[in-house]
């Protein structure tokens, strides 16, 4: 059947016989019937739920000395301090986070690498000691050897950062630092003597 | 040199043959539903409804994963064969009635300039940020995949991409510039339609002035002629109305399915267009039934037509993301795709442009400012005007279409947000304005003439998107892509070292955007998806103290068997997100080892509870989630054993989590063991940045692209060996560092 020239008038009959034998056309039907396969497929969509629980994961490797007694860093008001602590710190604990540093603490630290290491120290020239010794130089060793000298023009808290040679640093074993003040304050009382207020010590990257 | 001739011929072929096989469609389809229409409409609906029906396909196409060029170029032609064959293109429509003269010259005058202008822009390299970044950079992996990967770390990936389809189609032949192309041709197809419906509907002079208002109009040039799918949305929608006032003169059955179709690829196009879909059912609903016609029978037609649009991205989000309507209602479909804090932070950085200094500079901003990312034009400042309309009918259409479809501007207060709204104020506002003779076109002729690049310049931002020039020597090749986009786009030029210093298949991490489609390397933007927010995370814990585990909450109960434990955070309405390192279990000093038959559990956020048992210090399990009371980590032992204490390391970036922990005895009963923890803060921690490069590499990343504005990029330069990563190259403040 030759379908109706373009424009040309066409019979109501004629035409749907056309539309027909050209195949699809649209009705409702049609419409009905992709609705209903559209509604089963979005019914099978939602059946996904998420997992209640989960086992626990591999275990990443933990990285060096996080879970040593004797770490890289310590603050005074870590229960384990006296494991870091050699010589020269009050046993004491003032005020729930520092403690009295004398002529020459030294303190100890665990490093498995030396490499891109700091070392670094919180700590304070009280007000009361500084009226006698006036400004102090600290001079801060690591196994033995000199680090840096620091100089402490005014009492108040500090903080001291220096990057430290690998040289001067064990990988893999305990590593020495030894904190000297060129002054001390001396109790003119028992002769008792102060040098600084230690807050926290050690190295970071 | 024949290379250089026939990527402008490649490019004229992807884009024309797309919009060929899409006319082809239409015209069967129209033929196919027997509507009585204009040619000027026949054309246009056409288009549009053939676009719909090629955009199916090739979503189709993508979903059997056979999208190749062989295969498109077969399947048009099929079409094309079909259309021919059917005699789909012979015109039967009538035309409308003339135009004066002095119109129709004044028209196609200011028509055919603003054209030539957009067609050479939109054939010229793609420089659009969205355009050359996602939209294609999506459409470009799809190519490269003949499909659909299955991607969860791309929110944008996750959108409906109805247009996208349409420029895959075209990009397989022409690339970037055969895609803008496409949508070049819903740039012009849009003013045909608003000068049709003047036309139709007895007010020509409107239609022709308000189609000029918008066609003029910066925002809509840079967008029409730039791979974004504003402007083709706002065709869209505008079909929808016009075949919807159609519909209720003439009541043809026929339309109904073209406008269920129009509807839907609306929602396929852009989800803030969904609103077609409920404007069409409400609009058919209440003229049937103020005439007393079947109100149900054709609200089902629309509705299923609208779906056969809709169902394939609402499916495939499903399937892939576990949420339908992802990156959206998180809250409502909770997945490990998107997080919820996300959403949230999205939503509001939407809807607070950063250039945008007040928001009472939002009308100076819209009009002629640049802080939202382009702008309407001075013409606009009339808009107001078109209030007017509502003494008339078609006023009042039109102005409810506006009001309508610029809602969704109130969430992305973008200018071109408001682009779907344009056509329909623009109309409004020329009824207004053709009551004053020679008013409309003198404003027509001045809008012309001060929306023109050269004229655009003296007063426009420098930094405002909009077109420049005629890049004729640009568009057809004479100078090359590559130098282009070198010299306008400094972008480009990281991807492509991104490109040529990276191995096929390697994946970059990076947290600000690139031209993705100038590289065929997986790139990850840390905001983009939660996966990737989990990698920003974990390499921002070296650099922010804040974020370290160092935060120890131990809580003490005396020794006993138990089957399980839980953490739970009860402090609520406040936005931190609640966070935990590790938690760790204790018989006296002896850690509990973590068994296989453990089973962990996490509310909200199951999905990532691993992290807080995975002994990394860099991983953390996190809510993503404001505070609220009830929030859990909870840990089944699988069995009784017998515990003392429970660690919890956290970071100290959540100030008010309150914690207690429950127990769950031999019984089985869930009892309180401890209503608060000892606090303590453990030393900085050594090997972080080791640690997070590790975990990424872990999690598939190969290559870190820092740029120099960067949070933390100075560190990652000078900390290289520490982050255990090597600079591979350098280029315009952007490293890329390989992770050894």
């Amino acid at each position: 059947m030759n379908p109706p020239r373009p424009g040309a008038a066409v019979p109501p009959g004629r035409l749907s016989r056309w539309k027909a034998s050209r195949g699809f056309r649209y009705n409702h039907n049609f419409v009905r019937a992709t609705g209903f396969c559209l509604f089963l497929l979005v019914f099978a969509a939602g059946c996904g739920t998420a997992p209640e629980s989960y086992p626990p994961p591999a275990q990443r490797e933990t990285p060096p000395a996080q879970s040593a007694t004797i770490r890289h860093f310590v603050a005074m008001n870590d229960p384990n301090a006296a494991s870091y602590i050699l010589r020269d710190v009050s046993e004491g604990l003032e005020a729930n986070s520092w403690r009295w540093a004398f002529r020459r603490p030294e303190l100890r630290f665990f490093l498995h690498s030396s490499q891109h290491l700091k070392f670094v120290m919180d700590f304070a020239i009280p007000e009361h000691t500084f009226k006698e010794t006036g400004p102090v130089t600290l001079s801060v060793f690591i196994n033995g050897q000199l680090l840096d000298r620091f100089r402490c023009a005014k009492p108040g808290r500090r903080q001291l950062e220096k990057e430290v040679p690998p040289e001067l640093l064990k990988a893999g074993a305990l590593n020495l630092v030894a904190i000297e003040p060129d002054k001390v304050w001396v109790s003119k009382e028992d002769g008792a003597t102060l040098g600084f207020i230690l807050a926290s010590a050690g190295f970071q990257e | 040199m024949t290379a250089r001739l026939l990527e402008p011929l490649l490019i004229l072929f992807g884009a024309g043959f797309t919009a060929a096989v899409s006319l082809a469609l239409g015209r069967v389809l129209l033929r196919r539903l027997n509507l009585r229409l204009y040619r000027a409409e026949e054309w246009a609906f056409s288009f549009v409804l053939g676009a719909a029906i090629l955009s199916l396909a090739v979503f189709a196409l993508c979903a059997a994963q056979i999208a190749y060029p062989a295969v498109f170029l077969a399947a048009g032609a099929v079409s094309i064969g079909a259309a021919l064959r059917a005699g789909a293109f012979r015109p039967q429509a009538k035309p409308f009635p003339a135009l004066p003269a002095l119109w129709r010259r004044l028209f196609l005058a200011v028509f055919s300039i603003y054209t030539v202008l957009y067609f050479f822009n939109a054939m010229a390299p793609e420089l659009s940020p969205d355009g050359s970044g996602y939209h294609l950079g999506l459409v470009y992996r799809y190519l490269r995949e003949h499909g659909f990967p299955r991607i969860t770390t791309h929110m944008y990936s996750n959108l409906s991409q109805g247009v996208e389809m349409l420029f895959l189609f075209a990009f397989a032949f022409g690339r970037h510039s055969a895609a803008a192309l496409v949508h070049f041709a819903f740039l012009v197809t849009l003013p045909m339609l608003m000068l049709s419906y003047g036309r139709r509907f007895g007010f020509a002079q409107a239609g022709a002035w308000g189609a000029l208002f918008v066609f003029v109009s910066p925002i809509i040039g840079v967008d029409g002629i730039s791979a974004y799918n504003d402007v083709a949305v706002a065709t869209l929608v505008f079909s929808v109305f016009y075949l919807l006032q159609i519909w209720d003169r003439e009541r043809a059955p026929g339309l109904l399915p073209a406008i269920g179709l129009a509807a839907g690829f609306c929602y396929a196009s852009k989800y803030t267009a969904f609103l077609a879909v409920p404007y069409a059912l409400v609009f058919v609903g209440w003229k049937a039934r103020r005439k007393r016609q079947a109100v149900l029978s054709p609200l089902l037609v629309i509705s299923l037509c609208a779906l056969i649009m809709i169902l394939p991205w609402v499916v495939k989000n499903w399937i892939v993301l576990q949420n339908p309507f992802s990156p959206f209602l998180n809250g409502l479909f909770p997945n490990p795709n998107v997080y919820v804090s996300f959403e949230k932070d999205y939503a509001q950085h939407m809807r607070n442009y950063e250039g945008l200094r007040s928001r009472r500079d939002i009308p100076y901003e819209l009009l002629l400012g640049g802080a939202l990312a382009s702008f309407l034009g001075p013409l606009f400042a009339l808009a107001p005007l078109a209030l007017l309309a509502l003494r008339r009918p078609e006023g009042r259409r039109l102005l409810l279409g506006a009001l309508l479809f610029g809602s969704p501007w109130l969430t992305n207060i973008g200018a071109r947000f408001l682009i779907p709204a344009m056509p329909f104020a623009s109309l409004a506002m020329a009824l207004v304005l053709s009551e004053w003779k020679r008013v409309a076109p003198a404003l027509v002729l001045v809008h012309a003439v001060i929306s023109w690049p050269s004229v655009l310049e003296r007063y426009a931002p420098r930094y405002a998107w909009r077109l420049e020039k005629i890049p004729v020597r640009q568009a057809l090749r004479i100078e090359s892509e590559d130098s282009f986009l070198n010299f306008k786009m400094p972008l480009y030029s990281v991807a492509r070292m991104v490109e040529q210093n990276t191995p096929p298949g390697a994946k970059v991490f990076t947290y600000s955007s690139v031209p993705e489609s100038y590289t065929t390397r997986e790139i990850l933007v840390a905001y983009q998806a939660a996966f990737n927010n989990r990698m920003g995370d974990i390499l921002w814990n070296p650099l922010l103290p804040d974020f370290a585990p160092t935060w120890h909450l131990r809580f003490r109960f005396p020794s006993q068997p138990l089957r399980g434990i839980r953490v739970v955070q009860t402090a609520s309405g406040v936005p931190d997100l609640w966070s935990v390192g590790e938690l760790r279990v204790f018989d006296g000093n002896r850690e509990l080892p973590r068994e296989p038959g453990w089973r962990l559990r996490a509310h909200p956020n199951p999905w990532d509870v691993q992290l807080a048992f995975d002994s990394s210090p860099v991983t953390r399990w996190r809510s993503w989630q404001s505070l609220f009371s009830g929030m859990f980590l909870d840990v089944d032992f699988g069995g009784v054993r017998t515990a003392g204490s429970v660690l919890v390391e956290c970071s100290h970036d959540q100030s008010k989590i309150k914690l207690k922990l429950e127990g769950r005895d031999a019984g089985g009963a869930w009892r309180p063991l401890a209503a608060a923890p000892e606090e303590s803060d453990a030393p900085p921690l050594l090997g972080l940045r080791r640690a997070a490069t590790r975990e990424l590499k872990w999690n598939g990343i190969d290559y870190l692209l820092i740029f120099q504005n960067d949070f933390g990029a100075e560190d990652f330069r000078s900390n290289a060996p520490l982050w255990g990563i090597t600079e591979v190259r350098e280029h315009r403040g952007a490293r890329l560092y390989r992770i050894d």
